[in-house]
């Protein structure tokens, strides 16, 4: 049994990793680092302008993102997108939280995305414990519970 | 014997214009960066690995002097002398099958290798020392050419997808893998711009950039070929290209080009002596190399829905040529690639 343990442990660590530190800038020009984590549970959030179905989950994001900003939760959105095209969308959309433009596409190789929207799940460590590409419904049961699950270790810390 | 170069051009030129990634619109897929599918959930990106076929044939037929058209049987008279053979071309058909190969290595940076097998043919005409004319028709020249590397590196881009600003920058190596020794059953040298190689090692630059207002993309595209001295004495004349490109995307699966493309070539020179048989053929004399010429090509690029892969189809006919002394001059070329990337 306790070999079975270290093995699911060893498991465990592996399925982990830690989110790759990349160097964006913000809507202004300044400079920002992409795992300044700072013990809180963090979802990392690919997106873009011209992407229908981003747009479309953006708000539902946000939304979630306020309810458990107290408890620990922080949103960053990445976008893979113009400067100007992003600027002028989160002025319109009164977008608050922070965002980060990926010019070069470095955010978008470091997490290894896919597809557009893409979110990676980092907990408190700094760890990604989950990626979730394509629109996701934030708001449902499943989706709230795994992350008050994580948000509950934040509170222990 | 420009036209080797050109085809060696035009590869650059339909990879540069796969390879970067921001000239891709919505549907619009290419060699190192797709939006490979949309659905209502999300668009999927494919950009890790891309690989590319593409069959090229050039036919020529048409002999020029300067700007002007001659026959062949023109040029035989005004240079076959009693007591020499003369030989001029009257149809070549150049193919030419390339594999491409591009492989990001960061945001900046992409590899790419490029692969040809060349098949080469060609009829002549000869007068006989005597005064005979005869049609006769060469053996067939092929095998695998010079294979390149080129690393590109992305100067500027406003965004990593769908951008409409970039800079992209090129800087590779021809090698001489390709075989320049090509000999006849009756053992002389095959010419040197029918051999599959040309033995040399060689600068390749290029410099491309975009600019989109989608659906609209406009592209410039550079290419210099700096050659050197092959190890038979051959060298080829440097190549210069520059060739305009706007596509507009027609459909969400379908973009429709025009290319106005302008090359320039020096001439080519024989150091050694080993291919020039000025007296007794037309195409055997580096006076005979060197020119400029403006192509016009329409071209369209069908995506294969929700995949990385796509098809190019290309048709590319002479507006313009100018030539040193006398040369055989491309009439139409086709070129055919598919891409896939993941």
């Amino acid at each position: 049994m306790r070999y079975v343990l270290v093995l699911a442990l060893v498991f465990w660590s592996a399925m982990l990793s830690a989110a790759p530190t990349v160097v964006l800038e913000d809507i202004t020009g300044k400079k920002q680092t992409l795992n300044d984590f700072d013990n809180k549970v963090t979802l990392v959030h690919f997106w873009a302008t011209w992407c229908v179905p981003c747009r479309h989950e953006l708000p539902q994001l946000i939304k979630v993102a306020k309810v458990y900003a107290d408890k620990g939760l922080r949103l960053v959105l990445v976008a893979a997108d113009r400067r100007d095209d992003v600027k002028t969308y989160i002025e319109k959309q009164q977008i608050e939280v922070p965002v980060l433009i990926d010019q070069y596409g470095a955010a978008l190789r470091q997490y290894q995305v896919k597809g557009l929207p893409y979110t990676s799940i980092v907990d408190h460590t700094g760890e990604i414990v989950a990626n979730e590409q394509g629109a996701q419904d934030w708001q449902s049961h499943a989706m709230t519970t795994r992350l008050e699950g994580l948000l509950s270790r934040v509170v222990e810390k | 014997m420009w036209f080797k170069r050109l085809l060696l051009s035009s590869i650059f030129g339909v990879s540069l214009l796969a390879i970067a990634p921001g000239a891709f619109a919505v549907g619009e897929c290419g060699l190192a960066c797709c939006i490979g599918g949309t659905s209502s959930s999300g668009i999927m990106l494919a950009d890790n690995f891309g690989v590319s076929v593409q069959y090229e044939s050039m036919d020529m037929g048409t002999i020029r002097h300067g700007t002007d058209e001659i026959s062949p049987n023109a040029v035989i008279d005004k240079f076959w002398t009693m007591g020499s053979s003369y030989a001029v071309p009257t149809s070549m058909k150049m193919e030419k099958v390339t594999f491409v190969a591009a492989k990001p290595i960061n945001e900046r940076w992409q590899v790419m290798g490029i692969v040809p097998y060349v098949r080469n043919n060609m009829d002549m005409r000869r007068k006989s020392a005597m005064g005979m004319v005869m049609n006769m028709k060469m053996a067939e020249v092929s095998g695998l050419g010079d294979v390149s590397i080129m690393g590109v590196y992305t100067a500027y881009t406003d965004a990593p997808i769908r951008a409409t600003k970039r800079l992209t920058l090129g800087f590779g190596i021809k090698t001489p893998t390709g075989e320049n020794d090509v000999r006849t059953s009756s053992g002389s040298m095959v010419h040197a711009m029918m051999q599959p190689g040309s033995g040399s090692w060689d600068g390749l630059f290029t410099l491309n950039y975009m600019r989109a207002w989608y659906p609209v993309i406009a592209q410039v595209n550079m290419f210099y070929h700096l050659t050197t001295e092959g190890d038979t004495g051959y060298e080829f004349g440097d190549q210069l290209g520059v060739a305009a490109n706007v596509r507009y995307q027609a459909s969400n699966y379908t973009n429709l080009g025009l290319e106005l493309s302008l090359i320039h070539a020096s001439s080519d020179k024989d150091y050694d002596g080993n291919y020039s048989k000025i007296a007794t053929s037309m195409l055997d004399n580096p006076a005979n190399t060197g020119l400029t010429s403006i192509f016009i090509a329409p071209n369209v690029q069908f995506k294969i829905p929700n995949t990385g892969g796509n098809v190019q189809l290309k048709y590319q006919i002479p507006l313009r040529q100018d030539v040193n002394g006398y040369q055989q001059v491309v009439d139409s070329r086709w070129l055919l690639a598919g891409s896939w990337v993941w």
